[in-house]
C-alpha cells in the first residue's frame, strides 16, 4: 500500500512538475441532493469540497486538449422530513475524476469524464453496510480563466449507479424484490488555484 | 469485609457486562429513518408506524435490569404461542401482541418452525393486537400478517435470534380506526415462558 502511494505521489509530482503539467488545488460549494423513487419529502443540502488536481498536455498535435485529473474530498447527502422531525444524512467520500479537457475559447474551457467516488463515512449508524462504498457518475465542467493564477470553474456531477440496494417491504411486511435507487447530483462552483507559477497549459 | 467489597465489585462488572453485551443497535431505515432498518443480526429493535406516528420497541429499565427482548409464551391450555413486543408511542407505552394457535411450539428451539413463515390473521386462530396495558381492550380481530422472515437458534448460547415483519389494521367503536404499518423486529430472545 506504501509503495503504491509513494509511487502515486511520484509520479503525480513529475507530471505537475513538467513543462506540460499544472498543478492545482480547488475548493467550493455544491448543492447536493440525491434523484429517486422511494424517498418522501426529502431535499437538497448546501456543503463544501476540496481537491487537488492536475492537467497535462499530451499531444502537441491537439494543443487545445488536455487530459485532466482531480482528487476531492466532497460531503454529499440529502435532508429528509418526516412528521416534525428532519433527519440529516451525510456521506462524505473521496472522488476521482478523471476528465477530458477541450480550450473552448480563449477564457473557457469544457471538460467532460467520469466520476469515481468511494464513501469513506456517513454520520448513520453502520452507514458503509447500507450504502454503497463506491459511488460512479458522469460530469461535466466548466472553467473560466484557467491561464490565470486564480480562476472560477462551475461543475455537474451526475450519479448513475445507486447509492442504496435495500429491501422494498410494503406496509404489510412483504417483501417485493430489492430497491436499488438514490442516484447522487451535485451541482458545484468554486476557485482554482494554480500553484505552478507558469500560468495555464494552454496559454 | 474486603471480600465482600471484592465480590460487590465483581457483581457490578458482571452486570455492567451483561448489560452492555446485548445493547440495542439502532441503525435507521434508508427509506424511512424513523423506522429501524430490517435486519436480522439480533440488534434488539423494533419498530412500526401506528396511524403514522412511530412506535418503537421499550423495553423495562430497573437500575442495571434491561429487558430487552419480546416475551415468547406457550399457553398449554390454548395450545397457543403469545408473542408480545413492548414499546412506546411518544411517551404512552403501547404493547404489540400476537397469538398464534396450533403451531405446537413449547420451546426456545421450536421457534425455528416459523422460519420463513408467513402467518395470516383470521381473528381466530391467528390474532394480532396493539394495547395499552389495562386501559384499553382492544380487538383481536385485526386483519394482516406477521413474517417470521429468519429464526435461527443457537444452541451453544440457547439463544434465539428473531427477525421479521407485521402489518395489521382493525376498526373498532371503542379503540377506533388503527393501522400498523412498516412493522419490523429484529432480536435476541433468550427466554420462553411456559
Amino acid at each position: 500500500m506504501r509503495k503504491h502511494t509513494l509511487l502515486f505521489l511520484l509520479l503525480f509530482a513529475g507530471i505537475s512538475s513538467s513543462a506540460f503539467a499544472q498543478l492545482y488545488v480547488f475548493s467550493g460549494v455544491h448543492k447536493s441532493y440525491v434523484r429517486n423513487e422511494v424517498l418522501t419529502n426529502a431535499s437538497p443540502i448546501y456543503s463544501w469540497h476540496v481537491g487537488v488536481g492536475v492537467n497535462a498536455y499530451r499531444n502537441p498535435n491537439f494543443k487545445k486538449m488536455a487530459i485532466n485529473t482531480e482528487f476531492t474530498l466532497i460531503q454529499k447527502g440529502y435532508n429528509q422530513h418526516l412528521g416534525n422531525e428532519k433527519f440529516e444524512f451525510r456521506f462524505t467520500y473521496l472522488t476521482l475524476q478523471p476528465t477530458i479537457e477541450y480550450k473552448a475559447f480563449p477564457f473557457l474551457c469544457v471538460k467532460g469524464g467520469v466520476n469515481l467516488a468511494f464513501l469513506l463515512e456517513t454520520n448513520k449508524t453502520e452507514g458503509k453496510q447500507t450504502y454503497e462504498i463506491i459511488d460512479f457518475g458522469l460530469v461535466g465542467s466548466l472553467g473560466f480563466f484557467e491561464n490565470k493564477r486564480i480562476s472560477f470553474y462551475t461543475q455537474v456531477v451526475y450519479g448513475v449507479s445507486p447509492m442504496l440496494k435495500y429491501y422494498n417491504i410494503d406496509a404489510m411486511g412483504n417483501f417485493n424484490g430489492k430497491i436499488k435507487d438514490l442516484k447522487n447530483t451535485c451541482f458545484m462552483v468554486g476557485l482554482r488555484f494554480n500553484i505552478n507559477e507558469k500560468a495555464s497549459i494552454f496559454k | 469485609m474486603k471480600k465482600l467489597q471484592f465480590l460487590n465489585s465483581f457483581l457490578i462488572i458482571g452486570i455492567l457486562f451483561a448489560v452492555s453485551s446485548c445493547e440495542t443497535v439502532y441503525i435507521p431505515d434508508p427509506i424511512d429513518p424513523r423506522l429501524p432498518k430490517y435486519t436480522e443480526d439480533g440488534n434488539a429493535v423494533g419498530g412500526a408506524l401506528v396511524n403514522d406516528s412511530l412506535w418503537r420497541s421499550e423495553y423495562f429499565k430497573l437500575l442495571f435490569y434491561k429487558r430487552r427482548e419480546p416475551f415468547l409464551r406457550y399457553k398449554t391450555t390454548t395450545d397457543s404461542l403469545s408473542i408480545e413486543f413492548h414499546g412506546t408511542i411518544g411517551e404512552s407505552y403501547r404493547t404489540i401482541s400476537f397469538g398464534l394457535k396450533g403451531y405446537g411450539i413449547k420451546s426456545l428451539q421450536q421457534m425455528t418452525k416459523l422460519n420463513t413463515r408467513i402467518i395470516n390473521f383470521d381473528g381466530v386462530n391467528n390474532v394480532a393486537t396493539i394495547y395499552r396495558i389495562v386501559v384499553e381492550p382492544c380487538p383481536t380481530t385485526a386483519k394482516g400478517q406477521i413474517f417470521f422472515r429468519s429464526v435461527k437458534f443457537d444452541p451453544e448460547n440457547n439463544s434465539l435470534t428473531l427477525s421479521g415483519t407485521f402489518g395489521f389494521n382493525y376498526d373498532d367503536p371503542l379503540c377506533g380506526k388503527i393501522a400498523v404499518n412498516y412493522g419490523r423486529f429484529d432480536y435476541i430472545v433468550h427466554n420462553f415462558y411456559q
